[in-house]
C-alpha cells in the first residue's frame, strides 16, 4: 500500500527518484568501467566493440528509457490532475509537473554522459 | 490519544496582553544566563557575528598573502608562514565562514518565512552554535600557537600524513573541522525537518517560498555530502595517531582514497554554498522587480537538479591524477551538464526582471554585481570542465581566479545583498544608501581587479601556493595589480562592515515592510520578536503579503492560529509535509544549559585528542554522553517539558502524543547522514580492494563465522524486539512495553559483547594492513550505533517506569526503532562485505 503510493506520479518522492536513479547509474558506470578495465580489460584492438562498452551502453539505454517513461507518466498525470483540479489549491499537479521535468533532466544527463562511450575505447589511460 | 485546545482562537484576546504574555514565555535571559538561550533568532545572530569575525580574520590572511606576492622575491612572510596562511585562509573561509553564514541566514529566516515560531529543535540550534564556536577557536588558535596546518585546505595525503607533516597542524585541522561539521549536520537536520513539518497552514509545497526550497536542497546536500569528509578525517586522524594505514600504499592503502572522499564532499560543498545564496537572489529579485517570480516550477526543478548533479562531478577535481580517459569523459560531460539547471535559474531571474519594474535599491546593486561575477565564474567553470584545458591550467592562478569568481560572486555578493535587505529585521533601521553604494563599487572594482587579472597570471603559468617568484617571468605587473586591487577590495568590504555596524546607531527607522516585500517574514514588528508571530498565519499564495494585505494586522490582533500562551509553553504548528494541513502542535523546549555543556565536553574531547591525553579524552566522552542523555531525558511528558497534567481538549494533539512527531523525522534524517558515512566506508573498502596494489586480504575468512553470525543474530533480535514494542503500542497495547524495550537493550548489549569477542578472537593486525584496519573501523561504526541504540532504549525503558513513555505519550518509541533497523542493516552489510564477498569473488 505504502509502496504503491510512493510510485504514484504525484508522490513527492518522485521529485527525488529521477536523479537518484541517475546518480546510481553514474556511479555504477564509473565503477563498472574502472573495475572492468582493472580485472578483465578488453583488447585495445577491439576499439568501441568490446564487452565493457556494450554492457555500459545497454545499461545506459535501459536507464534512459526508464527515465523517459517516468517523465511521460508524470507529465500525463500532471495534465489529468491540472484539468481535474482547475481552481483547486492542491499541490499534486505541481509535484507531477516538476517531477516530469526532473525525470527529463535526468534522462538528458544520462544521454549526454552515455555519448562519451562513443568517444573512446574504455581502458585507455 | 490526548487532544488539546482548538488551533484557532474563538474569542481573540487583548493583543497588548497577548504580546506581554508571549514576551514572558519567549524571553531570552540576559547576562551569563544568556548562554542558555536556544531561540533561533538569538542563535542566528550569534552565528552571523561569529562568522563575520572569522571572515575578517581570513580576509586579513589574504591581505598578508597579497602583500607577499605583490613583488617578485618579496620577503614579507617566509614560506612556512605563507603555507599556513593559504591553508588557513581556505579552511576558515570555507568551513567557518561560507557554510555557517549561509546556515545562519537560514536558521534566522526559515521559521519566519514559513510561519513558525522557532525551528523544530531549538536546543540542537544552540548545540550547533557552540560546536561551531569551539571548533573555530581551536582551528584559529593553532595559528597563534604557530602550529597551524600547512598542507592546503584539502589536506592531501601523503603530504598531510605523519611522515611528511609530523607537527600538530593536520591534527588541528582534522579534529577541528570534524567538530565544526557536527554543527553543519545538526543545522541540516533541523532545517529539513522544520521546512517539511512546521510550515504555516495552507503553505503547500507549491506555495513554499523559493528560499525554503533552496535551503531544503542545501540541507539535504549537507546531510549526504559532509559525511564522506567526516569519514576521511577520521581515517586520516587514525592513520596519524594510531598508525592505521588507510592511505599508505605499502600497507594496502591508497592516497587517492583521500582525494575521492574529500571531493565527494568538496564539489557538492560548492553548491552547498551557492544554493542558499541563489535562494537569496530568488527572494530579492521578485521584490525589486515588483512582480511574482516567473518560472517558479522551473526554479524548483533547477534547484533539485543542481543538488543531485553536483554529486556526480567530484572527479573533475582529479583530472590530472591518472584516471582512464573514458572516466574523465564521464565527469567532463557531467560537469558541463550542471550548467543547465544553473542556467535555468539565471534565466528565471532575468525573465522576472525583464517583465517587472526593477528598483535599483542598494540590495539590488549587490545582486547586479552577483550576476556579472557569478556568470563569469560559471563560464570559466565550463572551460575547466574540458579535460585538455584543465590539464594546462591545473594548479595555476587561473583556478584560483575561477573559484573566487564562483564563491565570492556566487556567495558573498548575494549574502551582502541579503544582509542589506534583511537589515531592518535585525535592527529596525535602514542601511545608508550612500555609504552602501561606495562600498559596493569599491568591492566590485577591487574584486575584479584582483581576480580578473589572476586569470591572466594563471594563463601565463604561475602556479598557485608558491610564496614568491622570480622577476622577469611576466608575472610582476599582474601580481602587483592583483595586490593593489586586493586592498581596494578590502577597503570596500571594511566600508560595508562599518556601514552595517553604524546603522544600528545612525540608521533611519524602518517602516513596516520597508521594501514592499511579499514574504511572511515582513508581517512581524521590526526588529523581530523572539516568538516571530503572535498568532500563526494561514496563507493562500506564494506571495502572502501581496495577496493578503491585511495579514499583518490580523496576526497582530491575535485573530489567527495558536494564540494561547497562558499554559506557559513555547509552541508552533506541525503540518503535513506536502499539503501543510495542520496536524499537530509542536511543543518547543525552552532555554537549556545542556547544549553548551555537551558542546564544551566535546570540545574538551577534541583538545584531549590533540594533546594525545587519552585518559582525559575518555572522561570528556563520558561527560558529553551524560549531558546528551540528560538532554534527551527532558522531553515529552517530563515536568520541564509538556507534562500530562496540562492536557486540554481540542482538535490538534501535542506532537509528543502522536506516533508521527518531528522527532521521528529528525531521526530518519540523521540516519541518512549516518548512512552516507557508512556508504563512504563501504566505498573505501571496495575501492582499496579493487585499486590498492598492496591490498592484502587473508586467505580465509578474517573473522569467526560462528561469533560473527551470533553477533548478527543478536542485532536482528534487538531490532525485532524494539519493532514489536513499537507495533504493539501503535495497536494500543501498552502492556510489556518496559519489558520489550529492556529486552531490546539487553540484546543490543549482547551484540556489542559478541562483536568485541569476534574482533578479539580474529587477531587482526590493523597497523600492518589497511584491510584489517578497515574491518575494525566498520565494526566500530556498527558498535557505536548499537551503543547509542542501547543507551537510548535503556533510557526509554526507565522512562516507561516514570510514565514519560506510554500509550498517552508514545512518540519516543517510533523515534528509536529506525536506529535499531539501521544498526542491524549496517551490521549485515558490513558482514556481507567482509565475510561473503571476498569468498565469492576470490573463491
Amino acid at each position: 500500500m505504502q509502496m504503491s503510493k510512493m510510485l504514484q506520479p504525484t508522490h513527492p518522492l518522485q521529485l527525488l527518484a529521477g536523479h537518484t536513479v541517475w546518480l546510481l547509474w553514474f556511479c555504477a558506470l564509473y565503477a563498472g568501467v574502472s573495475l572492468g578495465c582493472q580485472w578483465f580489460p578488453p583488447s585495445p584492438q577491439q576499439g568501441f566493440w568490446n564487452w565493457i562498452s556494450a554492457t555500459a551502453g545497454l545499461l545506459s539505454g535501459a536507464i534512459l528509457a526508464l527515465l523517459l517513461w517516468a517523465a511521460i507518466c508524470c507529465w500525463r498525470s500532471f495534465r489529468r490532475q491540472a484539468v481535474r483540479s482547475a481552481g483547486d489549491a492542491q499541490p499534486r499537479p505541481f509535484v507531477a509537473a516538476v517531477a516530469a521535468g526532473l525525470y527529463l533532466l535526468a534522462a538528458l544527463a544520462t544521454g549526454l554522459v552515455s555519448l562519451t562511450l562513443l568517444l573512446s575505447a574504455p581502458c585507455l589511460q | 490519544m490526548s487532544a488539546r485546545r482548538p488551533a484557532a482562537a474563538e474569542t481573540p484576546k487583548d493583543p497588548a496582553h497577548l504580546r506581554a504574555e508571549f514576551s514572558r514565555v519567549w524571553v531570552n535571559p540576559r547576562g551569563w544566563r544568556s548562554l542558555s538561550v536556544v531561540n533561533h533568532t538569538a542563535i542566528a545572530y550569534r552565528f552571523l557575528i561569529t562568522g563575520t569575525v572569522f571572515f575578517v580574520l581570513a580576509g586579513l590572511m589574504a591581505m598578508l598573502m597579497r602583500t607577499q606576492l605583490a613583488l617578485p622575491q618579496h620577503e614579507f612572510v617566509d614560506h612556512k608562514l605563507y603555507n599556513q596562511l593559504f591553508t588557513m585562509h581556505g579552511t576558515v573561509m570555507m568551513f567557518l565562514f561560507a557554510v555557517p553564514m549561509m546556515e545562519a541566514l537560514a536558521v534566522y529566516l526559515i521559521p519566519k518565512m514559513i510561519g513558525a515560531r522557532d525551528l523544530a529543535y531549538p536546543r540542537l540550534s544552540a548545540f550547533g552554535y557552540w560546536c561551531y564556536l569551539f571548533g573555530g577557536i581551536i582551528i584559529l588558535s593553532s595559528l597563534a600557537l604557530q602550529m597551524a596546518p600547512d598542507s592546503g585546505w584539502f589536506m592531501y595525503t601523503p603530504l598531510s600524513n605523519a611522515v611528511f607533516s609530523p607537527g600538530r597542524g593536520p591534527d588541528v585541522w582534522l579534529l577541528g573541522i570534524t567538530f565544526v561539521e557536527i554543527s553543519a549536520v545538526a543545522a541540516g537536520v533541523e532545517l529539513i525537518v522544520s521546512i517539511l513539518c512546521t510550515r504555516a497552514a495552507g503553505m503547500s509545497l507549491d506555495k513554499m517560498p523559493l528560499f525554503a526550497w533552496y535551503i531544503l536542497a542545501t540541507a539535504g546536500m549537507i546531510i549526504i555530502g559532509f559525511p564522506p569528509l567526516i569519514l576521511a578525517s577520521i581515517l586520516l586522524e587514525l592513520e596519524r595517531a594510531a598508525n592505521l594505514p588507510f592511505f599508505d600504499v605499502v600497507r594496502g592503502g591508497d592516497p587517492l582514497l583521500w582525494q575521492h572522499l574529500f571531493w565527494l564532499f568538496g564539489h557538492p560543498e560548492v553548491y552547498i554554498i551557492f544554493l542558499p545564496a541563489a535562494g537569496v537572489v530568488s527572494t530579492l529579485v521578485p521584490v525589486f522587480a515588483q512582480r511574482p517570480i516567473i518560472g517558479y516550477r522551473w526554479a524548483v526543478l533547477a534547484v533539485i537538479g543542481t543538488a543531485f548533479i553536483s554529486f556526480g562531478l567530484w572527479v573533475h577535481h582529479m583530472f590530472t591524477v591518472g584516471i582512464p580517459q573514458l572516466a574523465l569523459a564521464f565527469f567532463s560531460a557531467a560537469s558541463m551538464m550542471v550548467a543547465i539547471p544553473t542556467g535555468i535559474q539565471v534565466f528565471v531571474w532575468l525573465a522576472t526582471l525583464w517583465y517587472g519594474r526593477p528598483r535599483y535599491s542598494l540590495p539590488m546593486l549587490w545582486l547586479a554585481g552577483f550576476f556579472f561575477i557569478f556568470v563569469a565564474g560559471g563560464l570559466t567553470g565550463v572551460m575547466l570542465a574540458l579535460v585538455p584545458f584543465d590539464w594546462q591550467v591545473h594548479d595555476t592562478h587561473f583556478v584560483v581566479a575561477h573559484f573566487h569568481y564562483v564563491l565570492v560572486g556566487g556567495m558573498l555578493f548575494p549574502l551582502i545583498a541579503g544582509i542589506y535587505y534583511w537589515l531592518p529585521h535585525f535592527s529596525g533601521r535602514m542601511p545608508s544608501e550612500r555609504v552602501g553604494r561606495w562600498a559596493f563599487w569599491l568591492t566590485f572594482l577591487g574584486f575584479n581587479g584582483t581576480f580578473l587579472i589572476m586569470h591572466w597570471t594563471g594563463l601565463l603559468g604561475m602556479p598557485r601556493r608558491i610564496y614568491t617568484y622570480e622577476a622577469g617571468l611576466g608575472w610582476d605587473l599582474p601580481n602587483l595589480i592583483s595586490s593593489v586591487s586586493g586592498f581596494v577590495l578590502a577597503i570596500g568590504t571594511a566600508m560595508m562592515l562599518a556601514d552595517i555596524a553604524l546603522h544600528f546607531r545612525f540608521g533611519r527607522r524602518a517602516d513596516p515592510n520597508p521594501w514592499q516585500s511579499n514574504g511572511l517574514e515582513w508581517v512581524m514588528p521590526l526588529p523581530a520578536p523572539p516568538y516571530n508571530f503572535l498568532t500563526l498565519p494561514t496563507v493562500d499564495s506564494r506571495d502572502p503579503l501581496w495577496s493578503q494585505p491585511a495579514l499583518a494586522e490580523t496576526l497582530q490582533q491575535g485573530e489567527q492560529l495558536l494564540p494561547e500562551i497562558d499554559h506557559g509553553l513555547r509552541e508552533t504548528l506541525g503540518s503535513d509535509p506536502v499539503t501543510a494541513r495542520p496536524r499537530q502542535i509542536v511543543h518547543l523546549p525552552t532555554n537549556s544549559w545542556w547544549p553548551l555543556a555537551a558542546a564544551a565536553a566535546i570540545g574538551a574531547l577534541c583538545l584531549a585528542l590533540l594533546g594525545k591525553v587519552y585518559g582525559m579524552a575518555l572522561v570528556a566522552t563520558v561527560i558529553a554522553a551524560v549531558c546528551l542523555l540528560r538532554w534527551s531525558w527532558e522531553n515529552g511528558a517530563h515536568a520541564s517539558s509538556a507534562p500530562l497534567a496540562i492536557l486540554r481538549s481540542g482538535p490538534l494533539p501535542l506532537h509528543s502524543r502522536t506516533f508521527d512527531s518531528v522527532g521521528r523525522y529528525g531521526m530518519i534524517t540523521t540516519l541518512l547522514a549516518s548512512g552516507a558515512l557508512y556508504f563512504s566506508l563501504l566505498f573505501a573498502w571496495y575501492y582499496l580492494w579493487a585499486i590498492a596494489p598492496e591490498w592484502l586480504p587473508p586467505a580465509g575468512a578474517p573473522l569467526s563465522w560462528t561469533l560473527s553470525l551470533l553477533a548478527g543474530t543478536a542485532a536482528t533480535a534487538a531490532c525485532a524486539l524494539h519493532t514489536i514494542a513499537n507495533l504493539r503500542l501503535r495497536r494500543g497495547v501498552e502492556q510489556q512495553l518496559g519489558v520489550l524495550t529492556g529486552a531490546a537493550a539487553l540484546m543490543g548489549t549482547l551484540q556489542l559483547g559478541l562483536m568485541v569477542w569476534t574482533l578479539h578472537h580474529a587477531g587482526l593486525q590493523p597497523t600492518l594492513s589497511a584491510h584489517d584496519a578497515l574491518v575494525i573501523v566498520m565494526f566500530a561504526f556498527v558498535g557505536f550505533h548499537t551503543l547509542v541504540a542501547v543507551l537510548a532504549t535503556a533510557l526509554q525503558c526507565w522512562r516507561v517506569h516514570y510514565g514519560y513513555v506510554s500509550l498517552a505519550v508514545p512518540y519516543e518509541v517510533p523515534v528509536v526503532t529506525p536506529l535499531w533497523s539501521f544498526s542491524a542493516a549496517c551490521f549485515w552489510l558490513g558482514w556481507l562485505s567482509i565475510m561473503i564477498m571476498p569468498q565469492v569473488w576470490l573463491g
